[in-house]
């Protein structure tokens, strides 16, 4: 189980977003804010992943159709699109049998496979930009 | 403040069930509004909207002359405020709402245009702030009036007493009743078994001269009765309301099912009555039964739990009473549209109390669930009729994607198939279908699926509600000429206040008004009545491939289906011609009784305003 102030910390070392920063960028709520020692949802860590990428690396979405296949989906109509796109981009699996479980808390071995599924992303992203930008 | 356990005990019958069909607003509930029309953020920003994004919104509305074509409502959306209350009250995000909501009214007041702002009828907002209206209503009504607001949006997230959008799904032992094998309905026999908790005698002998003493089983001698409930062969199950939040069956016709019996008496008098029953907390199976006998509610609350849901033991004795011959006594769970009709009334008991002159509008949103068309009236101006039209909404640089088809709810056309079919649920004494939030702008729908969308929501008196973020439009460019055809828009705002009924589809059916049609591969055409006796009819291709039909419908089929909501009937069906605008393209023509379009591109309409000519 990971709480906020060790996930605030794991993304500052890895991704260099304080938490003033990501308060400033959207990628933090004031609720994430609230209480440093409570632990961290699943479908809220999914909705601070994917604030990540959109909104510190500009990657685009992706169609979530595919992530229909998640059961409990619209279980939760405000991060629909932040679990579907964690998911289809392998950043956060589901728990089983197609079951997010949003609800539940992340652990340790999920924050830091997404994070190193982000870095992954993020690199191919930069370097077929650069590769673009190379060509022109 | 603490909570109650419980669903609470409804003293006022006009909040039951059996009020429902009869006309009668609650709390003084203002009427005749047209479809509110206006821009909200949800579609545009998410949760990440914010105080400099919504003044930018008002300024635009202003630059591209909305306002003066009736978009006056500017309404946050969920992600507002402080994740607490301070002090048992509703705070702004300090960071996205620096300035506090009151001066965002002024500021928004100060351009012509209205207010509105969200909330839900459980403990949290949907984002997960701790600051729904659950138990705090009369506060937040006051709240609410103090920044001015003219408009509130509240929807069911973590509501208590229903299995609802993050709320615990044991809830649903609130709105289900639990199965039932069989009651037994006596008079001086059956008292002292109960009491003594042993099984009720289920024979009909009798103890005295007087005593009456029978057994009705479920299966063989009850009548289901509504829809949905379900017999087995041992019991029934399944009493309840169907939830209306996924795009799988009408909402025409009942929503509850019942579980009925015939019980004839000799005498008329005070009986006992004894429930064998088994319990859940799941749908289809809970824990909570009303009772009817006569116009009496004998009643409304838990059962003991069983052990589980295969289990059946027997209630406590329930007193009824019962008239000489024959009664109807009913065991049903109409709780899931109560218990969130009185949250919702709450509110606007609130709004009642602090401001009676004020007309707040409110904006259902409990995605469907609850069959809100049987009841939204009495305290609402609109209610959604599914779930969310896009679950892929924008931020800042983001237009976010709909569809046009879809499976599930997030479609132009899912949203539309249902509440075309929900015309008689609407009216200017009623309020409004509400099938979400436009999606012109976003990613995935093209310049004609966005005029079609346009032009199904307002012929169906839709709210009208833009989605998108407008520093995107420009006077003139594409989007702006859809979300400001005013002929289109005088459709939605007419005076009459009909809404559009399909008098014609493609797919076969019994009856193109009321049948519940989910095969997108089709043409239908809707008309609506207008308040100067003209009729406005659109062909609309709901599929995504073009049609080279030809679609017809002519001035009998438009009198048969609409002549009691006209403006003027005779004039219409007596004219020696008819003069056809095309609403899109401003051509006119003449022709005769019956009105034709020869082929519609793939998601394309033809809206025609058709006028009696003497």
């Amino acid at each position: 189980m990971i709480i906020y102030e060790e996930l605030f910390k794991f993304i500052a070392e890895h991704f260099e977003i304080s938490v003033e920063e990501g308060r400033a960028l959207g990628i933090y709520d004031a609720q994430d804010c609230m209480d440093m020692s409570a632990s961290v949802e699943r479908r809220h860590a999914a909705r601070i992943f994917h604030l990540i990428l959109l909104k510190k690396y500009g990657v685009k979405d992706i169609a979530i159709d595919a992530a229909s296949v998640l059961l409990d989906l619209y279980d939760c109509r405000v991060c629909v699109n932040h679990i579907a796109q964690v998911y289809l981009r392998g950043i956060m699996e589901a728990r089983l049998d197609n079951i997010f479980d949003g609800r539940a808390a992340i652990t340790a071995y999920e924050m830091k496979r997404a994070v190193s599924v982000i870095d992954e992303l993020i690199a191919t992203t930069t370097a077929v930009t650069d590769e673009l930008t190379a060509m022109i | 403040m603490s909570l109650q356990d419980r669903p609470a005990i409804l003293n006022d019958k006009e909040l039951r069930y059996d009020s429902f069909k009869n006309g009668k607003v609650l709390f003084n509930k203002k009427k005749n509004h047209l479809p509110a029309m206006g821009w909200n953020s949800w579609n545009a920003f998410g949760s990440g909207n914010t105080e400099a994004l919504t003044k930018d919104m008002a300024d635009a509305i202003i630059r591209l002359g909305l306002d003066k074509l009736g978009y006056e409502y500017v309404i946050l959306d969920d992600g507002c405020y402080k994740p607490e209350r301070v002090d048992g009250l509703l705070a702004n995000e300090e960071v996205k709402f620096p300035s506090g909501f009151r001066a965002l009214a002024d500021y928004i007041h100060g351009k012509g245009l209205k207010f509105g702002m969200y909330n839900d009828i459980g403990t949290n907002l949907c984002a997960g702030a701790a600051v729904g209206t659950c138990g705090h209503e009369l506060d937040d009504a006051q709240t609410y009036i103090n920044w001015g607001v003219d408009f509130i949006k509240v929807d069911n997230c973590y509501y208590l007493w229903d299995n609802a959008t993050f709320s615990d799904a044991k809830n649903a032992r609130y709105t289900y009743a639990p199965r039932i094998k069989s009651i037994v309905v006596s008079k001086n026999v059956i008292s002292k078994n109960a009491a003594s908790n042993k099984t009720v005698s289920m024979n009909t002998e009798a103890g005295s001269a007087d005593a009456f003493n029978k057994k009705y089983s479920a299966v063989d001698d009850g009548v289901l009765t509504g829809r949905g409930a379900i017999m087995t062969a041992e019991y029934v199950e399944n009493i309840g309301t169907f939830d209306g939040t996924g795009p799988d069956n009408t909402p025409v016709g009942e929503q509850a099912g019942e579980l009925k019996f015939i019980v004839e008496v000799p005498v008329a008098g005070e009986y006992e009555l004894v429930v064998n029953y088994a319990s859940g907390q799941e749908p289809g199976c809970g824990e909570w039964l009303q009772i009817g006998c006569g116009d009496e509610l004998a009643y409304d609350g838990l059962l003991k739990a069983t052990e589980d849901k295969d289990t059946f033991i027997n209630s406590e004795v329930i007193k009824i009473n019962l008239s000489k011959g024959e009664n109807e006594i009913r065991l049903m769970n109409h709780r899931r549209q109560e218990n969130t009709l009185s949250s919702y009334a709450a509110l606007q008991e609130g709004v009642e109390k602090f401001a009676p002159e004020k007309d707040i509008i409110l904006s259902i949103c409990e995605w469907g669930k609850t069959q809100p068309q049987n009841w939204g009236y009495k305290v609402g101006d609109s209610w959604r009729i599914l779930n969310d039209i896009t679950f892929q909404v924008g931020s800042d640089g983001d237009p976010g994607k709909g569809n046009w088809i879809a499976d599930y709810t997030t479609s132009v056309t899912t949203q539309y198939s249902k509440a075309v079919v929900m015309d008689e649920f609407a009216g200017l004494d009623k309020g409004w279908n509400d099938p979400d939030m436009l999606m012109i702008g976003m990613d995935g729908l093209n310049e004609t699926m966005c005029k079609t969308h346009m032009t199904m929501w307002s012929m169906m008196n839709s709210p009208l509600m833009l989605g998108l973020d407008l520093r995107r439009v420009e006077e003139g460019d594409w989007i702006h000429k859809i979300i400001s055809n005013k002929a289109i828009i005088d459709l939605n705002q007419d005076a009459l206040g009909i809404q559009a009924k399909r008098v014609f589809t493609t797919v076969e059916c019994e009856n193109p008004a009321t049948d519940y049609i989910r095969d997108m591969d089709r043409v239908d055409i809707i008309a609506k009545p207008l308040s100067d006796g003209s009729i406005a009819v659109s062909f609309i291709n709901v599929s995504d491939k073009d049609k080279n039909g030809e679609y017809s419908v002519d001035v009998a089929t438009l009198i048969k289906m609409l002549g009691d909501k006209m403006a003027d009937k005779a004039s219409f069906e007596n004219a020696q011609s008819y003069k056809l605008i095309d609403l899109w393209t401003g051509e006119e023509c003449e022709c005769g009784s019956v009105f034709t379009v020869k082929s519609l591109a793939a998601c394309d309409n033809v809206t025609y305003k058709v006028i009696p000519v003497k």
